[in-house]
Parts: C-alpha cells; sequence; structure tokens
C-alpha cells in the first residue's frame, strides 16, 4: 500500500474468487442481488484489509 | 459431469425396480433405450425430470395434472390402507466424486371403492442425497436440513447441489426434446442467458452488475458510503450524488419496466398479425361482402331515381294523350272540308271595315243594294271567326307538332326504362353474389377490434421505444454526472487512514470490473461469430444442402437462407418442415457443445483468468430424436453428438437405431431396450 500499484496477484485471485461465486450463484439463483452484493464487498473490503496488515508487519 | 445410473422404483409404466447404467466411457460415451412407441421411452425420459426437478414435461398425450406417479398394477393390487412409494434415484459423476440423488413420494388408496384407482401422496415428497466415500456410500442428507457428523446442512442443500450441476433453466438443452423445442416459446432474453450460461459469460455479467452496474446498491456505492469527510462541500457532494444515484435507480426502474412491457406490447403486435393474417379471407369477405352491399343499395337508389324520372315523363303526358286524338280530329277536319275557301288573312273584321268605309281596296264602291255590296256580304259568314276553317289548319298543324313531341317522350321513356332494366340486373347479380358469400363466409367473426388492437398497439411500442431513448439519454446524463461530483468528493475527502482503505479496495473494484468487462466482451463479441462459424459448418455436415445455410441472429434462434432464389440472394426460408425444424434444433445444440468444447480449452490455456468449470460440460439425454428425421440426417446428426456432448443417452426406436450408424459409440452393455408383455400395463428394461 506504499505505492499506489495494485497487487496483481490478490487482484487475480479475487477476480476469480468472485467469478467462481457468481457463477454457482447463476446455477442456483441461492442468493439475490442485495446479498451478492454485501458478500462481495466485504470479501474485498476484509481482503483489502488483510494486505494492510501483512504490509503493516512487513515494515 | 456424466449420469451413472438412474434406478425407478414403481414409477409410473415401471413397476417395482428397473435400473439403466449409462457409459461414462470417455470414447464411447453413447447409451441406448430402444422401444416401441408407447412402451414406456418417454417415461424414463420424465423420470430424469422428476428426479431432479420435481416437475414433467408435457406431452402430447399427457398434461402435467393427469400424471398418476405410482404404477397401475401396484395401484390394483393395494389395500385400503396399505401405502406403496414412488422413488426415482440417479447417480452422478461429478469431478471424481459420485453423489446419489433419491426423490421418494409415499401414495394411499383414496377411497375403499376396489374399483376405485385414484390414490393420494402420503406426507411431503422425500429428496435425500449420499456421497461415495472410498466405495462406500456416506450418511443421507435430507434437503429439509441436516446435522451429519457435526456438519450442519442447510434447507435445500440436495436441490442446490442438483441444480449446482443441472442447472433446471439450462435443462431444455441437455433432456433435450428436438420435437417439442419450439413449443418451449423461449424468449429471446432467455435463449440468450441460457447460451451465456453454457458459455460461462453469465457469471462476468452478473460480477460486473455486482460491482456497479445495479444502481445505487453495489459494491461501488456501497464502499463509497464508508468515506467519511467533514466540510459542508463534502457533505453537499454526498447529498447530491445520493439524490442521483435515487435518480438513476428510479429511471433504470422506468426502463426495466418499460423493456419488459415491449416483449408485451411486441407479443400483442404479433399475436393480432398472425389473427390478421390467419384470417385474412375472412376479412376480405367481410369487406366484399360490405362493398355489395353499399352498391346494392347505391343501384337502388340510381333505380329508383329511374323509376321516378319515368313517372314524371308520363305526368306530362297530356300532349302524348292529346297526339293520340289527331287521326280522329284529321278525320273530323277533312269532313268538314272548309280548306281553302276562307280568304287568307280576311277576316270579318276586314269586311266590316270595308263595308264601314263603302270602297274595297281596289276602288269598287260598296253602294247599298249593289253587287259589289251583297257579294261581301255574303261572303262575311266565310271568314273567321265566323268561319272556323284556318282555326281547324292550326289545330291540326299543332296536334301534328305534339305528335313529334310524344314521339320524343315516348324515347325517352323507354330510355329510362332500358336504364331501369339494366339497373335492376346489377342489383339482381349483386344480390346473388352477397346470397352467395352469405352463405359461405364467416359473418361472426369481427376482425375490426383486433386490426384495432394491432394499431394500437404499433403505437404504444412506438411509444415505449421512445421513452427507453429519453430514459437512456437521461440515465447517462446523470451517470456522468454521479462521476463528476465524485472526482469533486474524492478532492475534498479526508484522506485518512480510513479512506485510504476504502479507496484501495475501490481500485480493486474498477480494476477487477475492468477485466471482467474485457473477458466478457471479447467472450460476447466472438460468441455469435463462432456459434456461426460452427453453426454453418455442422448445416452443412446434417443437411449436406449446397443451396441453402443457416445462420443465428440477433434473435439467438437458427435461421435458414437460400443463396439465391430468383434474382434475389440470402433469401429466408420460413416453412420448415417438421423434420428441417428438428434438424435445425439439433445443429443448434451441438454447435452449443461444440463451441462449448472450444470455449473450455481456451479457459484450460489461461494460467492466470482461466476458469474451465466457467464452461458447463452437460450429459445429453435425447427422447425420440430422430423419429422425424431422414435417415441420411439422421445418420449425420447422430455421429456429431458423441464427439461434443461430456455423454449422450438416447431413447429410440428400433429403425432409428440401424439409421443412426451410433454402435460404434455404444458399449454392448450399454444397450437396453424396454420390453412389455402383451397383456401387462407395465414396461421392463432389459439388456438388449
Amino acid at each position: 500500500m506504499a505505492n499506489n500499484e495494485l497487487d496483481q496477484k490478490l487482484m487475480r485471485d479475487m477476480f476469480n474468487e468472485i467469478r467462481s461465486f457468481e457463477i454457482k450463484n447463476v446455477k442456483t439463483q441461492k442468493f439475490d442481488n442485495k446479498k451478492m452484493v454485501n458478500s462481495i464487498m466485504k470479501y474485498i473490503f476484509d481482503k483489502v484489509g488483510e494486505e494492510k496488515t501483512n504490509e503493516n508487519q512487513e515494515y | 459431469m456424466k449420469i451413472k445410473s438412474i434406478k425407478l422404483h414403481n414409477f409410473m409404466r415401471y413397476k417395482d425396480d428397473n435400473e439403466l447404467k449409462f457409459s461414462t466411457d470417455p470414447e464411447k460415451n453413447v447409451t441406448i433405450i430402444l422401444g416401441d412407441n408407447t412402451f414406456g421411452k418417454t417415461t424414463l425420459a420424465q423420470a430424469f425430470r422428476w428426479g431432479l426437478y420435481e416437475t414433467f414435461n408435457d406431452t402430447s398425450y399427457t398434461k402435467k395434472k393427469d400424471i398418476v406417479l405410482l404404477n397401475n398394477e401396484v395401484i390394483a393390487s393395494m389395500g385400503q390402507t396399505s401405502m406403496q412409494s414412488v422413488s426415482v434415484e440417479i447417480i452422478v459423476e461429478n469431478d471424481q466424486e459420485e453423489i446419489k440423488f433419491v426423490r421418494k413420494a409415499n401414495f394411499k388408496r383414496k377411497t375403499g371403492d376396489p374399483d376405485d384407482m385414484t390414490i393420494k401422496q402420503i406426507g411431503p415428497t422425500i429428496l435425500t442425497m449420499q456421497l461415495l466415500e472410498s466405495g462406500v456410500w456416506g450418511n443421507v442428507i435430507s434437503n429439509e436440513g441436516d446435522n451429519v457428523e457435526a456438519r450442519k446442512y442447510k434447507a435445500g442443500c440436495v436441490q442446490e447441489a442438483i441444480e449446482n450441476m443441472f442447472p433446471q433453466n439450462l435443462s431444455n438443452y441437455f433432456f433435450f426434446d428436438g420435437e417439442r423445442w419450439n413449443d418451449l416459446k423461449s424468449k429471446t432474453e432467455d435463449i440468450k442467458d441460457s447460451v451465456d450460461t453454457i458459455l460461462g459469460v453469465s457469471g462476468l455479467i452478473e460480477m460486473k452488475k455486482h460491482l456497479k452496474d445495479i444502481p445505487r446498491s453495489n459494491v461501488t456505492t456501497l464502499l463509497r458510503g464508508k468515506l467519511q469527510g467533514t466540510s459542508g462541500e463534502y457533505e453537499r457532494l454526498r447529498r447530491e450524488i445520493s439524490s442521483l444515484e435515487q435518480q438513476i435507480e428510479d429511471n433504470q426502474d422506468e426502463l426495466d419496466k418499460k423493456r419488459q412491457s415491449i416483449d408485451t406490447v411486441q407479443r400483442t403486435i404479433d399475436s393480432t398479425e398472425k389473427t390478421l393474417n390467419d384470417n385474412r379471407k375472412i376479412e376480405e369477405d367481410q369487406k366484399e361482402y360490405k362493398r355489395l352491399d353499399a352498391d346494392i343499395i347505391q343501384y337502388e337508389k340510381i333505380q329508383a331515381e329511374y323509376y321516378a324520372d319515368i313517372v314524371k315523363k308520363l305526368s306530362e303526358s297530356a300532349r302524348f294523350l292529346a297526339a293520340s286524338l289527331l287521326p280522329e280530329l284529321s278525320d273530323m277536319l277533312s269532313k268538314v272540308n272548309l280548306e281553302g275557301k276562307d280568304i287568307p288573312g280576311v277576316t270579318v273584321d276586314t269586311i266590316d271595315y270595308l263595308i264601314e268605309h263603302d270602297e274595297c281596296l281596289c276602288g269598287t264602291k260598296f253602294t247599298e243594294n249593289s253587287e259589289a255590296h251583297d257579294f261581301i256580304i255574303s261572303i262575311r259568314d266565310l271568314v273567321p271567326p265566323e268561319m272556323l276553317g284556318g282555326a281547324a289548319g292550326k289545330l291540326q298543324s299543332m296536334l301534328e307538332t305534339w305528335e313529334q313531341d310524344s314521339l320524343e317522350l315516348k324515347d325517352e321513356i323507354i330510355k329510362k326504362a332500358n336504364d331501369y332494366e339494366v339497373s335492376t340486373s346489377i342489383i339482381d347479380e349483386k344480390v346473388r353474389d352477397k346470397n352467395e358469400l352469405e352463405r359461405t363466409m364467416d359473418r361472426k367473426t369481427n376482425l375490426g377490434p383486433v386490426r384495432l388492437q394491432n394499431k394500437q398497439a404499433k403505437e404504444h411500442l412506438r411509444t415505449i421505444q421512445l421513452a427507453i431513448s429519453r430514459l437512456e439519454i437521461q440515465i447517462e446524463q446523470d451517470k456522468n454526472n454521479k462521476e463528476q461530483k465524485e472526482i469533486q468528493l474524492d478532492n475534498v475527502a479526508k484522506y485518512d487512514e480510513d479512506n485510504a482503505l476504502v479507496y484501495r479496495a475501490l481500485a480493486y473494484v474498477e480494476a477487477m470490473y475492468d477485466k471482467a468487462s474485457v473477458i466478457a466482451n471479447n467472450r460476447k463479441q466472438t460468441t455469435l461469430t463462432d456459434l456461426n462459424r460452427i453453426i454453418g459448418e455442422n448445416f452443412q455436415r446434417m443437411f449436406n444442402d449446397k443451396e441453402k445455410y443457416a445462420e443465428i441472429g440477433d434473435d439467438y434462434k437458427i435461421h435458414v437462407y437460400y443463396h439465391q432464389v430468383g434474382s434475389k440472394t440470402n433469401y429466408e426460408e420460413e416453412n420448415l418442415s417438421n423434420g428441417e425444424t428438428i434438424a435445425i434444433n439439433f445443429v443448434f445444440i451441438v454447435s452449443i457443445l461444440e463451441l462449448a468444447k472450444e470455449y473450455r480449452e481456451l479457459e484450460k490455456e489461461n494460467d492466470e483468468y482461466g476458469m474451465e468449470n466457467a464452461i458447463l460440460g452437460l450429459p445429453l439425454v435425447l427422447d425420440g430424436p430422430f423419429s422425424a428425421l431422414s435417415n441420411e440426417n439422421t445418420v449425420l446428426i447422430a455421429n456429431r453428438l458423441p464427439q461434443f456432448a461430456e455423454q449422450v443417452i438416447i431413447f429410440m426406436l428400433d429403425k432409428d437405431w440401424e439409421a443412426s450408424e451410433l454402435e460404434k459409440y455404444t458399449l454392448p452393455e450399454y444397450c437396453y431396450r424396454v420390453a412389455k408383455e402383451p397383456n401387462s400395463n407395465s414396461s421392463t428394461i432389459e439388456k438388449n
């Protein structure tokens, strides 16, 4: 987070995880939009929080 | 994903247990179930639907409400209190995992009357699954939710597992019934969504929706909601952005409603146009009937005018009548024989004048008692008005004029009478036509309201399209405006640590959104082109027809065109035979499966963003697919199926089996026959 460059691996991991989650939900229609949006937002926010924690530990 | 087996217990035609094991061999992946018509092949196809979704396909001979699940012979053998069950067990192989799904329902007789075969279900239908672990079936997990070995399964978990493997909204593709494919009346959007799902685009579209595209409540707006600011400017911008978001959401809702209403209006236009086209003859007859009616009224009016003219002419017939007296008058006048005895131009007054002046014009004196005086006195009685000779001549002359007039009058009356006759025959002819039409035409069907409805629907469609354009422009403007305000907001936001985290998350969201857009757009751009390439090839292979070609349109349906008809090029063939329609449906499904295979390879090759399971690998269960196809088409189609479907299960007639040449894709142990004893209602499955 020291620079504004995005971590490409984290980006890819998150992208593939969310896509996989979406593919599953397309088939099952288990979650509505609201639930999907909340889950994805929480997932991304947590991941970015982890990124920050890891970065702080490195320093 | 492959289906390993299906086991039926007392299911409809199949009494007791009947099991089918399917080939999962990668090369020889075809399983054949042969049987005569009405022996129960379609029942087996129905067992898949019931086992997986607890639903049925309507067939030509059965409606869902009429279906009795429990075998008839079993019902007949049941006592009033005994209970019998129906179950379907399906074992599926998915990524080296085996899962057994069982759906079961219990039944009792409704009444104690032995002749009354009606039954009632006892309790709900039960759905369970078991996983095969180290060659042993694990615990039974119920769809109602279970706690199994410290693991909690929620309600609906078994159905969800089925949906994961065999999405019901795609079931028309893998439980393929070519004959009824066209009856499904799928909307373009539904077909497109299904194709997108099979080819792995739907997940990306959903991802974009959730990250950014859904108005107001998307990941981006929720994250932005976490931003904190203190200045008045910051709060003002937040309020304005929120208001714009609300506006975009409202307009988007309105836009969605308008787009949905297009479908309804379009259906009205289609159905009214179909009604009008189907009843064009009726409408033309009705128009002709009205025209004849109007003509008859018009000619009757003209005829009445002719009649009135004749009466009028006759009313002027005094001279006509007087003229008829002419011969008698002439006769009478000739008898009087005074003609020529009067002195032309001399009247009694002339004589009296001459006597009064005692002198003739020639100078002779009329002295009293002279010869000249006596003579002029004697002729005084022979000139008018004392004598009628000149008047009679005038009368005769007048009568002759009247005779001429009466001849002209007669001609005019004859002409009018002729016109009257002509109009009478025209009226008679039109009345005959009208009566004939009245006898044959449909007078009850009133297409006026249909035409009006069609016209109104077209006007409505134009209004909706206009409103959609306006809303799209408005939404675009609001989105741009919102983006501008968000940039302003970012500039005034306090860059504390919490906000930095939000901005970081937003940057990832933006990057993922862009990535999803790129992959989805590439896939969407190429899907139609790729699909059309494969459809073109398969059409040629399966039809072997050089004059025609097939293409998928924007409506995601296959259209067949002639390269050239007369001077017209790319002329669409709209009257496909039943066999051609089924074959075209096969071209469609085989091409989708073939493209799915291509895309799966592409996903495999992409180390970073490839997702092989995004592309569905589906088995293909076909019920009587070849019955309406020619032998040539059957062999061409049948040989493509095993190459692109994960697995093929076909219920077919013996004659089609020989024609299909599928033997080379079929292991002998996976060829079955549906058998039926002549005196039994139940069927059994036997190895062929």
